[in-house]
């Protein structure tokens, strides 16, 4: 009670009072922004260390395309198609695929390009894309519009984008690249830089009745007189340039008799690599404004083989440089004989000056026979 | 008014003795108190200003760290590859807004296409190159292709046309 009547009484010390108390205002203020800012600070160096975790994770994904990657392909009806895409996790993270692309490369329309969705409705879907770290073999199930087997069996060119959720994209060209043989197995012949591969799919053919590539190393049923068509898988083996196909490549079929070589030759010139079946899916080779490349190697780094590009070259008209359908020359319906040399003419390297021919003992062609 | 009243007031106005030493103390207390409440007002003006700016670039800074956008895929269509399609998801935390588009650095003035991506989704975006300066290209021309969001983020990559 004393002090504070002499508090009241006295007049020293007020001003210290006053400047005590706006100075404890004025500090407790500064330290409330400090701690303001301090807070604001740490929320967002979190959200920095958050999406530095998220770019992380981004650049764990790895995901490996596994040959032949395109595998259980069933005819489901309706224009749908199913196969299964192989993929290995080799990254370190769970990857989950979120959207798929195939590009056919062969196809110059708007209608190139497929995306396939996540998800089990619709035309184009795929499921199962979750995939565990260190998991091989791992089989992306889609359904879709897409004849992959067709495509597959013809060498029909694609790139695949595998778009995951984190924003990564793997890519691979299909039919994957491959490698050159181990020695002593040499399904193949090299003459210069071209590479003929002798696998049961090398050599196809379509007709009006056959629209679907089959093997045509034997032709079961030949019409006389049916346009036919030949898909012939080469490769370039140089590594460094392009190979620049000419209009004048030619399949000659060489048509044996009992006693021989019969005098008639069916040649059928290079089409356009659109081409699917005559004479309707014929189209014309365009030397000029869309010439065939076979694109160069890849020269392998570090002891790893070389990277090839198969490629399928079409024969199928019987005037160079025209969509003229051709046929075998038989006369009856039975049993016969062909005997193939190719004609390969090109530029090398590609819009060079070089021009190069060359003629390749390819295959023997047996037509209307069960053996 | 009582009888003192009446008697202290005249005696108050009256005297001068001791009226400098109170109006001294009142004039002090007052100056004091006015420069505190300045100093108190302009302290606390400065750091909300500080404090607002530095709030506006927390938060501009965290919504621009939230974006993440990726450019899935690109399609050249149509005569010459005039016609390119775009596929950008986003995989950030935060909604996009797409402002501009460029094609080998110069921004393309008209595209069709969503505006906002929302997390997760795909945007597909349509544009036509224009004649000139981007014409001609080719047949496997390869082309520098850019996304810019609003808040300022870029995604770029290099595509090549199909053969």
């Amino acid at each position: 009670m004393e002090l504070l009547k002499r508090f009241v009484v006295g007049r020293k010390g007020i001003g210290t009072i006053l400047g005590a108390g706006y100075f404890i205002i004025i500090v407790l203020a500064i330290f409330n922004l400090i701690m303001w800012e301090v807070n604001q600070y740490d929320a967002y160096q979190q959200l920095v260390s958050q999406m530095n975790q998220v770019d992380q994770d981004r650049i764990s994904e790895n995901l490996q395309f596994l040959n032949p990657a395109l595998t259980d392909f069933e005819t489901l009806g309706s224009g749908k198609y199913s196969f299964s895409l192989a993929l290995r996790n080799a990254g370190g993270i769970t990857t989950n695929v979120a959207r798929i692309y195939f590009c056919n490369c062969s196809d110059t329309s708007s209608k190139a390009l497929t995306t396939i969705e996540k998800g089990t409705g619709g035309n184009n879907c795929f499921t199962n894309g979750f995939i565990n770290p260190g998991e091989d073999n791992h089989k992306i199930f889609v359904v879709t519009t897409l004849d992959m087997y067709t495509a597959s069996i013809r060498a029909e060119p694609f790139y695949i984008h595998v778009a995951t959720e984190r924003g990564r994209t793997f890519s691979s060209f299909y039919p994957i690249v491959q490698t050159l043989p181990p020695a002593g197995s040499v399904p193949y012949i090299d003459i210069g830089p071209l590479r003929f591969v002798f696998d049961y799919y090398s050599l196809n053919y379509t007709t009006i009745n056959q629209q679907t590539p089959a093997a045509a190393w034997r032709i079961p049923s030949y019409t006389s007189g049916t346009y036919i068509m030949f898909f012939v898988k080469v490769i370039n083996i140089d590594t460094m340039s392009n190979i620049k196909l000419l209009k004048y490549c030619v399949f000659d079929c060489i048509e044996m008799a009992a006693t021989g070589a019969s005098q008639k030759i069916a040649s059928f010139y290079i089409v356009g690599k659109n081409s699917r079946y005559p004479p309707s899916q014929l189209y014309a080779y365009d030397e000029t404004n869309n010439p065939q490349i076979l694109p160069h190697a890849e020269k392998g780094v570090s002891g790893n083989p070389d990277k090839l590009y198969p490629q399928i070259i079409i024969f199928g008209c019987s005037e160079w440089g025209t969509n003229k359908a051709m046929y075998l020359f038989t006369g009856a319906d039975k049993p016969y004989e062909y005997l193939v040399l190719m004609g390969f003419y090109y530029q090398f390297p590609a819009n060079s000056s070089y021009t190069y021919g060359v003629t390749v003992p390819f295959v023997a062609i047996r037509v209307n026979t069960s053996t | 008014m009582t009888k003192k009243h009446r008697r202290t007031m005249p005696r108050f106005i009256g005297s001068r003795r001791a009226i400098s030493t109170i109006l001294a103390n009142v004039l002090v207390v007052i100056i004091v108190v006015s420069l505190g409440t300045t100093l108190f007002i302009w302290t606390t003006g400065v750091m909300g200003a500080y404090q607002g700016g530095a709030g506006v670039w927390f938060s501009t800074r965290s919504e621009v760290m939230k974006e993440r956008l990726a450019i899935e895929e690109v399609w050249f269509t149509g005569p010459d590859h005039m016609n390119i399609t775009i596929y950008v998801r986003n995989v950030g935390a935060n909604e996009i807004k797409i402002g501009a588009l460029y094609v080998n650095s110069t921004q393309v003035s008209t595209w069709n296409g969503p505006t906002v991506l929302h997390v997760g989704q795909v945007g597909k975006f349509s544009l036509t190159i224009p004649v000139p300066p981007l014409k001609p290209w080719g047949n496997e021309c390869v082309t520098y292709i850019s996304v810019a969001t609003l808040r300022g983020n870029v995604v770029k990559g290099y595509w090549q046309a199909p053969p």
